[in-house]
């Protein structure tokens, strides 16, 4: 895929992890400047909190976009969409309105250089099954996506593990369409194995997290993950998640990608905090890609 | 820039007819969520300043510069409210607001398609989440309350 311009695992930002600070303490380009100074190039960007105008940015927005990406060498990695499925009261989206949205979000992407989007579904239920027609839309939406050359992936969220019935739903379907242009986005929540400080779980309620080596079967269909962190100790350490063991099989495996750093902690509306984190988070990202 | 909380404290005046009697007030508003939302997908509920409750009839929204009723926006799936962007909510209160201080009070929510509702009410035990939620309940993210203390200069 284009997203992996070189071999190996790269490392980029969300900007989910900044988004309560947006046109209150910094803007695009202040991302832009962090990233750069970490040495962190991939980018995801959540499409309609980010882009002037969406769906139809202007001219001159684009240029902007277009020319900060190339002065600060941001690799435009994934792009954050959603596939509504509850536009209307009381019905669900048709697959054609759904198709819709999905193919202009293809359009958009490509044309501002995206090769991956995190494409999220309309769910039916808490365990997070995505609606029953996305079968449908996703097949209709494929020769889109092999035009414009972006990859469409579910992101796979806890509460869902990567055991799940609907992982194997999305593989099934990925073999029978045999496509590289649908794949999946896994966030590493779904590895969460210790309680985020402070958000302790209630009596009753146990982590029930995917298992580092449940994603090994699946490496081939991922394109770009989400790197979540909650908590980074001083001694850059990821207090939650069993990142050692996640990016030693990713690297075993020869997996290529970028690894997107996606914050969501606490105090994510405190501009010092957040910036420590992230700064703290790519100092383990480097250790573990040995960089 | 924008400040941090939902309901801001620029823009919050008095506003006025032809012939200079003031007609209502005005406020701006946004969502301090991390999407946008297509307009059919915002939910307004009562709007209260110093416990008088203006309805959502009462209300109007200025969203890109075009206004709209809470109505009007409900079956308007194709036009986009950016999460960077305020809503400005124009309120009919002939004589509008004194100067001073008012305690404000704005009721809002938006559909999600994609998440449990976090706020609608979700089944205690885990074993029902396969269960399909009925559609309303799950669509919803329950209209919200904010408040801010605010000055009419």
């Amino acid at each position: 895929m284009q997203a992996q311009q070189k071999p190996g695992i790269h490392r980029g930002v969300s900007t989910y992890c900044w988004y309560p600070l947006y046109n209150v303490n910094m803007d695009l380009e202040d991302s832009f400047m962090i990233m750069q100074d970490m040495g962190a190039h991939g980018l995801e960007i959540l499409a309609d909190g980010i882009i002037k105008g969406y769906p139809y940015p202007s001219k001159e927005w684009l240029n902007k976009w277009f020319a900060l990406c190339d002065h600060y060498e941001i690799v435009p990695v994934e792009y954050g969409h959603w596939v509504e499925s509850k536009l209307f009261r009381g019905r669900e989206s048709t697959v054609e309105e759904s198709l819709e949205q999905l193919i202009h979000d293809i359009k958009l992407a490509s044309y501002m250089g995206f090769t991956c989007m995190r494409t999220k579904l309309g769910v039916i239920d808490g365990k997070l099954t995505p609606t029953l027609i996305w079968r449908d839309v996703i097949r209709k939406a494929l020769p889109y996506a092999e035009k414009y050359n972006v990859v469409m992936q579910p992101e796979i969220h806890s509460p869902t593990r990567l055991t799940d019935q609907m992982i194997m739903d999305y593989v099934e379907f990925i073999e029978k369409e045999d496509t590289q242009f649908f794949g999946f986005n896994v966030d590493f929540g779904t590895f969460q194995n210790k309680p985020t400080p402070g958000r302790e779980l209630p009596p009753g309620f146990k982590m029930n997290p995917s298992l580092p080596e449940d994603i090994i079967p699946l490496l081939p269909y991922i394109h770009c993950c989400h790197a979540k962190y909650y908590n980074m100790s001083e001694d850059f350490d990821e207090t939650t998640i069993p990142y050692v063991e996640i990016i030693n099989i990713m690297k075993e495996h020869g997996w290529n990608g970028y690894l997107l750093s996606e914050y969501e902690g606490p105090n994510k509306e405190s501009y010092n905090h957040c910036m420590t984190q992230v700064r703290r988070h790519h100092v383990m990202l480097k250790r573990l890609l040995g960089e | 820039m924008l400040e941090r909380q939902n309901i801001q404290t620029r823009g919050f005046h008095n506003v006025y007819d032809e012939d200079g009697n003031a007609i209502g007030f005005q406020l701006c508003f946004r969502s301090t969520y991390y999407k946008g939302v297509w307009l059919s997908q915002v939910r307004v509920g009562d709007l209260i300043v110093d416990g008088e409750v203006f309805s959502r009839e009462d209300q109007t929204w200025i969203i890109n510069d075009v206004e709209y009723t809470p109505d009007e926006m409900e079956k308007l799936g194709t036009i986009h409210w950016h999460i960077l962007d305020v809503a400005t909510i124009v309120v009919k209160k002939p004589g509008g607001l004194s100067q001073g201080y008012h305690d404000v009070t704005v009721n809002f929510g938006t559909v999600s398609s994609y998440g449990p509702a976090r706020f609608a009410p979700q089944p205690k035990d885990k074993s029902e989440w396969d269960k399909p939620f009925p559609i309303e309940v799950f669509s919803m993210l329950a209209v919200r309350e904010y408040h801010n203390r605010m000055i009419i200069v």
